[in-house]
């Protein structure tokens, strides 16, 4: 075990800087949200716990609770971080069903924190923490979009679009066909990743043909699907009720584990984990992410730069098409359906963009930053509740939170952006 | 100037200005540092400047020389006030100061013009002058710098036109518009990092006479520099700064070429000794190529050359005339209009640059941030960048992080870089000669059949260049054939077996290296032909 | 205007409202159960039929508590498998309004104001197209075609005279122009497609979009200013609350839905503990509509205004209260001055068409006409191919 130990220092401090200045940041949007608050007569202290409430805190046992999930959050990651090269081989020796000692213990231990954590929650019983929970799963998805896009040097903003679509194509075969139970959740969220990517290679393939400007392409076509959506819901896809789809058939349902969070969470979970494994530790990821860092040293190194953006996007847009299923088949929501105004899935897109920012363009950061938004998401029922804080100044201080957050990464980026021009135009 | 307070600061300015302001004696010191100590947050221990001593005269040029990392840019950028000082005290006739900005370092009379353009593009060269100005408020006096700026670039022979746009001017423009730029505050001490980093030979020699005609003058011009060259041809004195510490400054007439090189390197140094090149069949052959540049313009026009096996061919060429060019198009980098590359007897015009490479060839190329390295990677991912689809580097699409550690602290200590922490450390911190050498590991490591190398010592010290260099000759021995570009004649010269002189995009001679002269090949980069 | 109904009740009840808003429609079960936890809580208002099933849900998680849905229809639906469609759940109501029978009204109101200016259009623009929209459509082009009808069989000699610029002139299927503009809250697109309505003659917009009638009253004002009107034509009609005082002399009517009424009446049956018992005689759905019945007591929510101006004042009242509270001029003159404005447009009409719309009220009332309903995309692909 002492290698753990090192492993976990050594991710803890690789994370320390980014941290730092995370909370630093944090610590000032806190204040600004609070000189909000104490603008319009408000106590900032007692909204702020009510805040906490979202994120399943209550009392200083919850807290500390929570805590307890986050450091083992933390272990995990840190694990994956140590032994990442092991997991794929130890699973593909699994698979070919070379069993050794270490590779089983190696999968043991995983499973053993993941059904740590599962105890917690139970144990827990906090309905709260499984909403904030609730909140999260989508948000992560979509950061995904945005995160891999940037890792690639795309500026990807067609979560939106993506989403809305993966969620109609979720609600199609969770709707309209009966398929036996595993096989028809299955195919379910298959077919919504697959209709997210196909969404997403429009603007894909517009780039590498003809050179069409990303941003524009994905912004056009959030808006078609936009208003596309809600005509097939209403014209193909309706059930009972005009305004929505079908309800999603039991079979294609994920299971509640409490409130509105079901088992799609470790999908969304697995999918943040695998991205970063794609990225960080296969070919095609390092390309990609060279690609994205330096399309000349890219070209120079011999890569497809082509083939790594269209990765970036078909990643990307599975990203978001599980996003959009997540809210249909795998959260109970408006009695299992999609309504044709959109209001379970919009949004979800453009809030991605944001939390990839504060998670640094990084899966993992992703999870974390997911969680925070989640948790301010579900604490502000509290402050109206409890304070009579009108929803749109709890929204305003969100935001504030929100963008003091970004501010580092998004300073980071920036130069970033500066030192690449003053290289491409500098005298050598 | 609405403001009651600014305009009492700005008169207080003013107020300070004369004493400055007085027209200096030739000889009197202008500006004189005194045990200037700067260290950097988190690396204390490890003085940049190490109590460093240092003054500019009144009428005298003078060259500021050492190997790269030897100080020379922080001391120049404390004097302008780019940078803060840890330690020490400067003065300006006498005068103790405080220098926080380059403001203040401009109203005591101090300006620098930095190795790197600091120029916006889009706009004209007047309107560049007058961004820098700090008593403009919005409303430029544009017709007024205008006026000035003819009346400076004329005085000086700094010519260029004031209503040009940046992006349409030369490099050599560019830096005229630099200097021009401090010119324009009158500044009793001129500090020039490197000018001749981009300059042609010509452009290099006229800046000098500029140089010198302002110092006539009587203002003080420092240039940082490292080639010995310029140190002759063009200071008074010069001060040599080694690893942060100053090694002793001397009048230029009364020292020779080897004191300096002992007092830059500590030691002496001694080119490798050449042996008979042992050739081979034809590794790399060009037939009458044709490329175009970056604007369209035809760059390469019909160049024919081969390189053999266990040969060196050395292209000698003043920048910017085709070598880029040549070198993109044959790594695959830039297409190819007309002409055939072949590489060991296969057609490989056109192909990519990953065919082009698998064919056995390494590539340093010349612009090794641009395109040499990822800057936001670690150094570990740019140490694979060549060889990651490769096994062991990577088994089924799985990077073999293990193996790409070790390979990776291999190269390190092999080419001495210094790299803090493999997997964390952006490339972008390291050096330039920590990057150089990073490339030149990555490129040579498992002994290519042919190299494609431009400047590949570039930016390196004395040691590592003997050690490139005997690396290089090494390879060569083992049957690996180089093509070498270069604008340093010293290093073609040490290298090569064969020397070919581009001019104008096209070979304008070929002739072995023991049979070639300086002097002739001087000419012929210059245009007469051979 | 629910929150004016808890007010209502809060001042004649005693009891206490607090508020919760849903961002987005995740919100609904965590807001409701939230209220639901309280244990002061003795009545929760879901305001909107997409909480249809999230009520369904919390109430069944909490059978202590009573459950109100506006415009929901948590009868019919098996909320996912939670219960049987038609099974009624005794904690929980769905108050369900007849918009379509006030839009008929302001439908006709709007047709007979194009008649007697002799324009040739009315017009809508509605918010995102949900069914529950097409019940405004549709009542609004029925009302539009009864009034034509009626002017013809009343006044058949005018009838024949119209000139071709007069709506009864236009064809039967573009008499309305409508627009579903796919937003409720971008008020520039109100501005945006109700001026090209206004340009091409229509006399009236309805605004079925909520704040896009902001969009639509600034093109009106814009025409008034150019034109140095002081009363409509151009006019444009309210809905929901009685938005006849925003623009005074510029909005012919208000189709009026009092969600107010409903939140008021709930309170009312949960304190006088009629609730449970109503839920069950009344098999779980209440209709507040024209000439409505609870319990046998006329119990009404869809009104148009062209009733006593007094009713007005409760509305303007509303908006003295937001200046006093936000300290922004919200009203655009005094209360007076308002009532006054309003009642010079009223005069301004000639009294045959009051007269018309009063008729077509009595009528919905005796069920003497049935107004159509359209629900499904059957019934709206019909009748839009009847009324375009």
């Amino acid at each position: 075990m002492p290698r753990l130990f090192d492993a976990i220092r050594e991710y803890l401090g690789t994370l320390k800087r980014s941290l730092a200045e995370s909370l630093f940041a944090l610590l000032i949007g806190l204040l600004i949200g609070a000189g909000l608050m104490l603008a319009f007569g408000y106590d900032p202290i007692m909204g702020y716990i009510s805040m906490l409430k979202g994120f399943g805190i209550f009392t200083i046992e919850g807290f500390l609770a929570v805590l307890a999930i986050i450091a083992l959050g933390l272990l995990l990651a840190a694990f994956i971080g140590a032994y990442w090269a092991k997991i794929p081989q130890a699973l593909a020796r699994l698979w070919r069903k070379k069993i050794s000692g270490r590779s089983i213990s190696l999968v043991a231990i995983v499973v053993f924190i993941l059904f740590l954590i599962s105890r917690m929650l139970e144990f827990l019983d906090n309905v709260e923490l499984m909403e904030m929970l609730a909140y999260s799963v989508p948000l992560m998805l979509t950061a995904i979009t945005f995160a891999v896009g940037m890792r690639a040097g795309i500026f990807n903003i067609g979560a939106e679009g993506q989403v809305y679509m993966g969620a109609v194509a979720a609600a199609w075969i969770g709707g309209h066909f009966a398929l036996p139970t595993g096989l028809h959740l299955l195919a379910a969220t298959a077919f919504a990743m697959l209709i997210g990517a196909a969404w997403a290679l429009l603007p894909a393939i517009l780039k590498i043909r003809a050179g069409v400007h990303e941003v524009i392409s994905t912004i056009m076509l959030n808006w078609v699907a936009f208003f596309h959506v809600p005509y097939l819901i209403i014209n193909r896809f309706a059930g009972v009720h005009a305004e929505r789809t079908a309800t999603i058939l039991p079979t294609a349902r994920y299971p509640i584990l409490g409130a509105s969070l079901t088992a799609v969470i470790f999908v969304a979970l697995a999918a943040c984990v695998v991205v970063y494994i794609l990225l960080w530790r296969t070919r095609a990821g390092y390309e990609l992410r060279l690609v994205g860092d330096n399309p000349d040293a890219a070209r120079y190194a011999g890569i497809n730069i082509r083939r790594a953006i269209l990765i970036s996007f078909i990643i990307g847009g599975m990203a978001a098409g599980l996003a959009g299923a997540s809210q249909v088949i795998g959260r109970p929501l408006l009695g299992w359906t999609l309504p044709a105004t959109l209001g379970t899935v919009f949004g979800l897109g453009f809030s991605g963009i944001g939390i990839a920012v504060i998670g640094r363009n990084h899966p993992i950061g992703g999870i974390f930053a997911a969680l925070l938004f989640a948790g301010m998401l579900n604490g502000a029922k509290f402050m109206e509740y409890d304070w009579g804080i009108s929803s749109e100044l709890v929204v305003a201080i969100q935001g504030v939170i929100i963008i003091a957050l970004a501010i580092p990464a998004l300073l980071a980026m920036s130069r970033r952006g500066v030192r690449r021009l003053k290289i491409r135009r500098g005298p050598r | 100037m609405k403001n009651p307070l600014k305009k009492l600061l700005s008169s207080k300015r003013k107020g300070k200005k004369p004493a400055v302001a007085r027209k200096p004696r030739r000889g009197e010191t202008l500006v004189r540092a005194e045990g200037i100590a700067k260290g950097f947050p988190g690396v204390w221990e490890h003085l940049i400047l190490d109590h460093i001593n240092f003054d500019v005269k009144a009428g005298e040029v003078h060259a500021l020389l050492g190997e790269n990392g030897a100080g020379k840019t922080v001391l120049a950028n404390i004097l302008s006030g780019f940078y803060s000082l840890t330690k020490g005290r400067i003065y300006v006739k006498g005068k103790p100061v405080s220098i926080k900005s380059p403001k203040d370092a401009l109203e005591l009379g101090i300006g620098m013009v930095h190795q790197e353009f600091t120029l916006a593009r889009p706009l004209t060269v007047t309107e560049n002058v007058a961004l820098g100005l700090s008593t403009s408020n919005f409303s430029f006096p544009l017709s007024e710098v205008e006026k000035k700026l003819k009346e400076l670039s004329e005085r000086y022979g700094l010519k260029v036109d004031p209503k040009a746009r940046i992006e349409e001017l030369s490099a050599g423009e560019q830096q005229r518009v630099e200097i021009l730029k401090v010119l324009y505050h009158e500044p009793e001490v001129l500090i020039l990092d490197e000018p001749t980093s981009v300059l042609t030979e010509d452009e290099a020699k006229s800046l000098f006479s500029i140089l010198r005609a302002m110092a006539k003058e009587g203002r003080g011009v420092v240039f940082i520099t490292h080639k010995f060259e310029e140190v002759f041809e063009s200071s008074d004195r010069v001060t040599v700064l080694r690893l942060g510490k100053l090694v002793g400054t001397m009048k230029t007439s009364k020292t020779n070429r080897r004191e300096l090189v002992r007092m830059m390197m500590g030691g002496e140094i001694s080119l490798p000794k050449k042996k008979p090149a042992k050739v081979g069949k034809i590794a790399l052959e060009v037939k009458d190529l044709h490329v175009l540049g970056e604007r369209g313009v035809p760059a390469v026009r019909g160049i024919s050359l081969t390189v053999r096996k266990g040969e060196i061919l050395g292209i000698a060429g003043i920048a910017g005339n085709g070598q880029s060019e040549l070198v993109e198009a044959i790594t695959g980098l830039r297409e190819v209009t007309k002409g055939k590359v072949l590489i060991f007897g296969k057609d490989m015009t056109n192909r990519s640059p990953r065919e082009i490479a698998d064919m056995g060839m390494g590539h340093i190329p010349e612009e090794r941030r641009r395109i040499g390295t990822a800057e936001g990677m670690t150094v570990a991912e740019n140490f694979i960048m060549k060889d990651y689809r490769r096994s062991p580097f990577s088994n089924r699409s799985f990077l073999n992080l293990p193996f790409i550690t070790q390979h990776s602290k291999k190269m390190i200590s092999e080419h001495n870089i210094l790299v803090p922490d493999l997997w964390v450390t952006e490339t972008r911190i390291l050096s330039g000669g920590n990057i150089q050498r990073l490339i030149l590991a990555r490129e040579t490591w498992w002994e290519p059949r042919l190299i494609v190398a431009t400047h590949p010592t570039y930016g390196l010290d004395l040691k590592a260049v003997k050690h490139t260099h005997e690396l290089f000759l090494k390879l060569k021995k083992k049957g690996t054939a180089t093509l070498l570009v270069s604008e340093d004649l010293e290093e073609i010269f040490s290298l090569s077996d064969r020397i070919a002189v581009i001019f104008e995009g096209k070979i304008v001679g070929t002739m072995d290296a023991a049979k070639a002269r300086v002097h002739k090949i001087g000419l012929m980069m210059a245009g007469s032909k051979g | 205007m629910a929150f004016k109904g808890g007010d209502d009740a809060e001042e004649d009840f005693g009891v206490k409202m607090v508020e919760l808003i849903s961002t987005s429609e995740a919100d609904y079960a965590p807001n409701l159960r939230t209220a639901a936890r309280d244990p002061d809580v003795e009545l929760i208002v879901g305001v909107g039929f997409l909480l249809t099933d999230d009520l369904v849900k919390v109430a069944l998680e909490y059978p202590d508590k009573n459950f109100m849905g506006i415009d929901t229809y948590t009868k019919w639906t098996d909320a996912g498998g939670l219960k049987e469609v038609g099974e009624v759940l005794p904690n929980l109501m769905d108050i369900i309004y007849e918009e379509h029978k006030g839009s008929a009204l302001v439908g006709a109101l709007g047709a007979l104001v194009a008649i007697h200016y002799d324009k040739p259009y009315i017009g809508g623009v509605f918010g995102i197209e949900i069914p529950v929209l097409w019940k405004f459509e549709i009542g609004y082009k029925w009302g539009a075609d009864w009034a034509i009808s009626w002017y013809e069989n009343n006044y058949p000699t005018q009838y024949a005279a119209e000139p071709t610029t007069s709506i009864v002139n236009t064809a039967k299927k573009e008499r309305v122009l409508y627009t579903y503009t796919g937003t409720f809250s971008d008020i520039t697109k109100g501005y945006t497609t109700a001026l090209p309505m206004y340009e091409a003659g229509a006399v009236a917009v309805y605004n079925i979009a909520g704040p896009l009638g902001i969009g639509i009253n600034s093109v009106v004002r814009d025409i008034a200013e150019r034109d140095g009107l002081e009363n409509g034509p151009p006019f444009w009609i309210g809905v929901d609350a009685n938005q006849d005082w925003i623009n005074p002399g510029f909005v012919i009517a208000s189709m009026m839905k009092r969600v107010d009424f409903g939140v008021y009446y709930a309170t009312k049956w949960v304190k006088d503990n009629t609730f449970r018992d109503l839920v069950e005689s009344e098999g779980g759905e209440i209709t507040l509509g024209v000439g409505t019945e609870v319990a046998g007591v006329l119990t009404e929510g869809i009104m148009i205004s062209t009733g006593p101006l007094g009713e007005l004042d409760e509305f303007i009242e509303m908006g003295v209260k937001a200046e006093e509270l936000t300290g922004e001029r919200i009203l655009l003159g005094s209360p007076e001055w308002i009532r006054g404005k309003v009642e010079a447009m009223r005069e301004a009409q000639p009294s045959w068409m009051w007269d018309a719309v009063a008729e077509l009220e009595t009528k919905i009332r005796t069920g003497e006409v049935e107004v159509p309903l359209a629900f499904t995309a059957d019934d709206i692909a019909f009748w839009r191919d009847i009324f375009g």
